[in-house]
């Protein structure tokens, strides 16, 4: 039942606030208010449940829905999603801080942005096929509306690509799951593990069109083109969402549905996979390398670092699968951190094209040091949360495909190469335009907005066994179900 | 076994740096300058718990273990932070917390008035506890993580002085270029750990003695490994991020080259010597790369007018020296030298930055007669420089000769001649330097003028001459006729199994002191001094004649070897090219093939921005609408339905979108 709560409470929120007719203040601190209800009742679930979600019964909910297709609302909280979902409400609460250059319909705004909240804490606690893409596609509009209303003056071609980009996507999804849910007799996430009783023939015709659906969505290369146009369109605090959850529909659907519910249908399509993954590593580490612009920079370093994930999933080995787990959360700990800091920067300086920055350090130490901790996260300097997640891919990933996993290896020397170029160029040397030597750093909300990220990555770092201990037994399940080790 | 309180205290040896750089990072702001007491006295605390250590091992004859789990997946594997204390390890955290303590006490004279002075001795500690924390591992994985912590804070300290072109650069180049090697090592541990399915050292070396390793892929893995010390000790090729390193703060550089950094690499070969041994192809590369840049960066150092410069060569060149031991098999002479290194190599530099700190210059032909201006730097100085060039009786000479002499007795004549032919050109750089500095007449005003660094400079500087003079007596060798205990090379030996396995593959067996190789070395390193004194104390226009003469191998030295403008031209400039090509690529081949979705998207965003101009007050309620619809008729056959009529309609959508 709190399961429920805790996805639902958005979307009550967005009616609430979308009804409430205040000033400014009011709306951002009921926004504020409603965000942290579901980070609280996640929070509690971890604490409640000792880091140990196997077998909670009280998390996990089966209502009939369709009984003759054995639809059902089902929905389930294990390891494998925990650790998004309480990202999910985390990430939200930090959107809501960061939303400071919302000026406009900002009501409308929260209410967009909590709609799409319940269709990601949907996501990851779905236990159903059909619940899972009523979730996925419940995300789809207001996510596009946020880029398409509130984004720069490129907003609406890029929110249209992404939408159709991703329905694309999400339609050859539905098919698949329609194909699956009705040969297999449920739609039951958990029944159908293992295969549902599908022959191989069967199986791979059916995770084709589940696997394009979800690699569109990470987004795997070349199926990217979307994601440029959308990130650097988009509000700062939309792109929290968006980098941080958003992608990682894809790789949870990868994780939790395809490899598991499909293993001799993905078994043919592992080695690509991986091949997928470190074509994303190095492609993106590449072309982020000389991007102009701060948010490009990022969001291809993004794709990098989400090839990871697909290198650790496609390994299906203890240490890849666990790895690839956790890197879904740690990217979007490193990845909305630095979203936020870019935000400030433009917000100061009024540019976030690298060229005319340069030398912020002497004027922005605190801006300067997140920075440049978020960058070294991504690079995945140890004691930094994505360091264990990183490794971790990568062993996994050469356990199973040698050449993938040390390939996949290449991009610990790609990644520090541009960011450290990047911050070279942005923080360091000498100040190079006059009106940067008055910017002062971030301010209390700023920093309100960065601080908990700050921490997490580096908590997470020190402590990943906290998020491993909870997602080890769900891993260890799925394992065993598709008969990998 | 060792009690709770035991493991507490050795905990905590990495552990209060590390600590003292959370409170330095959070509060420096407020503590200021006082940010070095703290950090002195978290050191002192690092030191005497070293010392304990040191002599637990010592007095119980056995390595100091424990471990936690910190990722642990059962049966899939698990990672864990253990601690592992032989000999080896707990004569490297002495030297590593004493030369650390050393460089604090200096650091806060030298550094005062420095606007991040609290975050400059926050870095030093966090440099310091990852030092600790790599000297303790007892796996792969552990070790690798602090591998990279040490390598993030040279990146923070080199850089320290950011508003600096030249020192935002040289901060990055360090970073790279020994990443590549990291990238490496990290590629040998995986295979390690595939083919045994442990990362701890143990573990690894008796698995591929097992035979679970076949040869060729032990050999690979080794070299990788060895890649990542390459890196790291600044060795052939990736030895040219180490002299741009002198951008950061001097006493930086004394961390760096003395205990930290550098030695890790030299290190890391030590530690995991029982793995190394098996591989007898991996041994002659380590040897062969050692003594090719302990010779290369000896000529490197001849020639430079900066002071730093040529001290920093003169390391890349000694690391080639412990290098080329390892690869030999002279384990514990490697780790004497790597000791006695500590010592004269740290006040080399506090030296160096001693006469910076005086006359504010790098530069050596703006010096001159130093000595009567700065008598202690200059005595001090002189006895590291002797330590340096091996003369007898002081540290260097110990450690050096029986390098040289083990290259002679174990018939590596190539190697024998290059690391002699080292000997006399390290003395002769040390000496030119010395003597450009402080001999003759100042060439300058500011050498005229400069006065003696204040005492919390020299003293450090002191006790490192004493030690230049003295660490070495504890590693006379036996047969010298002197009656002192060769307490170093039993304290740090080769495991028993690396002792066998050097004698039955590569026939290595302990020899004896041998008097006429000693006297050979000392009398070419005699020479090498006195050609110095020659050159630019008696006759200096012979030298500036030499250098005319000679100029193109002078520019060739000067420029060391070219090889950083090979690396621009290669590494740099091609990667450069593959960014513009990947990004033009991304933007207009693969933007293009999207084109008819491009197209398609404006018809569509026309189509759709008429629906919107109805305000977006209407498109929430929508989408209210739509999810309201979903949670009335849950129950119901309908949804199914809605779901299969979105789908649909999305289909139809993108068909006319791509018409438009």
């Amino acid at each position: 039942m709190i399961t429920t709560i805790t996805i639902f409470i958005p979307l009550l929120g967005a009616i609430l606030i979308s009804l409430l007719r205040g000033d400014e203040r009011t709306t951002r601190y009921a926004a504020l208010g409603i965000a942290a209800v579901p980070l609280l009742l996640a929070t509690y679930i971890y604490f409640a449940h000792g880091g140990n979600l196997s077998g909670a019964a009280n998390l996990s909910q089966d209502l009939t829905w369709i009984a003759p297709l054995d639809i059902g609302y089902r929905v389930g909280l294990d390891g494998l999603g925990f650790g998004m979902f309480f990202l999910t409400a985390l990430l939200t609460l930090i959107a809501v801080v960061a939303s400071w250059d919302i000026r406009e319909r900002l009501s409308t705004y929260f209410a967009l942005l909590f709609v799409a909240q319940t269709g990601m804490l949907g996501v990851f606690a779905s236990n159903d096929l059909v619940l899972f893409y009523i979730f996925f596609e419940l995300t789809l509009i207001p996510m596009y509306l946020l880029v398409g209303i509130w984004g720069d003056e490129n907003r609406r071609p890029a929110a249209i690509k992404f939408f159709i980009y991703t329905f694309l996507g999400s339609t050859a999804m539905l098919a698949g799951f329609l194909a699956l849910g009705v040969l297999g007799g449920t739609f039951s996430i958990p029944e159908l593990q293992g295969g549902g009783g599908l022959g191989t023939t069967a199986q791979i015709a059916i995770a084709a069109p589940i696997l394009f659906g979800l690699l569109v969505k990470v987004p795997a290369v070349p199926l990217h083109n979307w994601l440029l146009d959308v990130y650097v369109s988009s509000p700062i605090s939309t792109n929290v969402v968006l980098s941080g959850i958003m992608p990682k529909l894809g790789t949870f659907g990868i994780i939790s549905i395809a490899i598991p519910l499909l293993p001799a249908g993905v078994a043919p399509f592992l080695p690509w996979i991986a091949a997928l993954g470190v074509v994303n590593i190095i492609y993106g580490a590449f072309v982020a390398f000389l991007q102009p612009d701060l948010k490009a920079l990022i969001a291809y370093s993004s794709i990098g670092t989400l090839g990871f994930i697909l290198v650790g999933a496609a390994a299906t080995n203890a240490v890849g699968y666990n790895g690839a787990v956790l890197q879904q959360v740690t990217h979007g700990i490193y990845s909305a951190m630095l979203f936020v800091i870019v935000g400030i920067i433009a917000a100061k300086t009024g540019t976030r094209q690298i060229a005319e920055l340069g030398g912020l350090a002497a004027r922005m130490p605190w801006a300067t040091g997140f920075l440049a901790l978020g960058a070294m996260a991504a690079m995945g300097l140890p004691f930094l949360a994505v360091f264990a997640s990183e490794f971790m891919s990568i062993m996994g990933g050469y356990e199973a495909f040698p050449v993938q996993g040390a390939l996949a290896a290449l991009g610990i020397i790609l990644s520090a190469m541009y960011f450290l170029y990047m911050l070279a160029r942005v923080m360091f040397g000498p100040i190079t335009n006059p009106a940067y030597e008055s910017i002062t750093d971030a301010n209390p909300v700023e920093m309100a907005a960065i601080t908990p990220l700050a921490a997490l990555l580096l908590i997470l770092g020190i402590f990943p066994a906290l998020l491993i201990g909870i997602q080890r037994p769900a891993v260890e399940a799925v394992l065993a179900a598709i008969g990998g080790g | 076994m060792t009690s709770l309180g035991q493991q507490l205290v050795i905990a905590a040896i990495p552990v209060i740096p590390a600590l003292v750089f959370l409170a330095l990072a959070l509060f420096g702001r407020i503590l200021r300058e006082n940010a070095q007491y703290v950090a002195i006295f978290g050191m002192v605390f690092s030191l005497v718990f070293s010392v304990f250590a040191l002599y637990t091992v010592a007095s119980t004859g056995a390595p100091i273990r424990f471990a936690v789990d910190w990722i642990d997946l059962g049966p899939g594997g698990s990672f864990s932070m253990g601690v592992d204390i032989d000999g080896l390890a707990a004569m490297m955290l002495v030297v590593v917390s004493f030369v650390s303590l050393m460089i604090q006490l200096y650091s806060g004279a030298f550094m005062e008035g420095d606007k991040r002075f609290a975050w400059y001795y926050a870095v030093l500690n966090l440099f310091t506890a990852s030092m600790l924390g790599l000297v303790l591992a007892s796996n792969f994985i552990q070790l690798y993580i602090f591998w990279e912590l040490v390598g993030l804070c040279s990146y923070l300290l080199v850089g320290h002085w950011f508003e600096k072109e030249s020192a935002k650069k040289a901060a990055q180049k360090a970073f790279i270029v020994t990443r590549v090697g990291d990238a490496a090592l990290f590629v040998g541990i995986i295979i390690f750990w595939r083919a045994t399915g442990t990362t701890s050292f143990e573990g690894i070396a008796s698995a591929a003695q097992a035979g679970f390793i076949s040869g060729s892929v032990l050999t690979a893995a080794v070299i990788l490994v060895f890649i990542g010390a390459i890196g790291k000790s600044a060795q052939f090729p990736l030895h040219v991020w180490l002299p741009d390193a002198m951008e950061g703060p001097t006493p930086v550089s004394a961390l760096i080259h003395a205990a930290t950094m550098v030695a890790a690499g030299v290190y890391l070969v030590a530690r995991t010597y029982d793995i190394f041994v098996q591989s007898p192809t991996a041994m002659l590369t380590v040897a062969y790369i050692g003594g090719f840049t302990a010779l290369m960066a000896a000529t490197m150092a001849l020639v430079k007018k900066d002071i730093k410069r040529v001290v920093a060569y003169s390391t890349v060149s000694q690391l080639g020296y412990m290098m080329l031991a390892l690869g030999v098999g002279a384990y514990s002479a490697s780790m004497f030298h790597l000791y006695n290194h500590a010592f004269f190599k740290a006040l080399l530099f506090l030296g160096a930055g001693s006469i910076i700190h005086a006359m504010s210059s790098y530069n050596l032909t703006d010096m001159g007669g130093l000595r009567r201006r700065m008598p202690i730097t200059f005595y001090t100085m002189v006895i590291a420089g002797l330590s340096l060039a091996g003369i007898f009786p002081l540290a260097g000479f110990w450690s050096k000769d029986a390098i040289v002499a083990f290259t002679a007795e174990e018939h590596y004549y190539v190697l024998f001649g290059m690391a002699l032919l080292t000997v006399f050109l390290t003395a002769f750089y040390i000496f030119r330097a010395i003597f450009m500095a402080f001999l003759g007449e100042p060439r300058t005003e500011a050498a005229r003028n400069a006065i003696e660094s204040p005492g919390v400079m020299t003293l450090p500087m002191i006790l490192l001459a004493f030690l230049a003079i003295v660490s070495g007596w504890v590693g006379i060798p036996n047969g010298t006729g002197i009656p002192v205990p060769d307490l170093f090379s039993s304290f740090v030996a080769p495991s028993g199994f690396a002792a066998n396995t050097l004698e039955s593959s590569l026939g290595v067996v302990p020899h004896a002191f041998s008097v006429p190789l000693a006297v050979v070395s000392l009398v070419v390193a005699l020479a090498g001094i006195g050609l110095a004194y020659f050159l630019y104390v008696v006759n200096p226009s012979a030298a500036a004649s030499m250098q005319r003469r000679f100029s193109s191998v002078h520019t060739f030295f000067d420029k060391g070897w070219y090889f950083d403008d090979v690396y621009n031209f290669v590494f740099v400039k091609g990667a450069f090219a593959l960014g513009r090509a990947a990004r033009g690529f991304d933007r207009n081949v693969l933007g293009g093939a999207v084109g008819g979705i491009g197209r398609g998207t404006s018809g569509l965003g026309g189509l759709l921005g008429k629906l919107q101009t109805g305000g977006v007050q209407n498109y929430v309620l929508f989408i209210l609408a739509g999810v309201l619809v979903f949670a009335i008729i849950a129950g119901g056959e309908l949804a199914f339905f809605v779901a299969a009529i979105i789908a649909l309609v999305t289909i139809t959508t993108l068909f006319v979108g791509a018409r438009l």
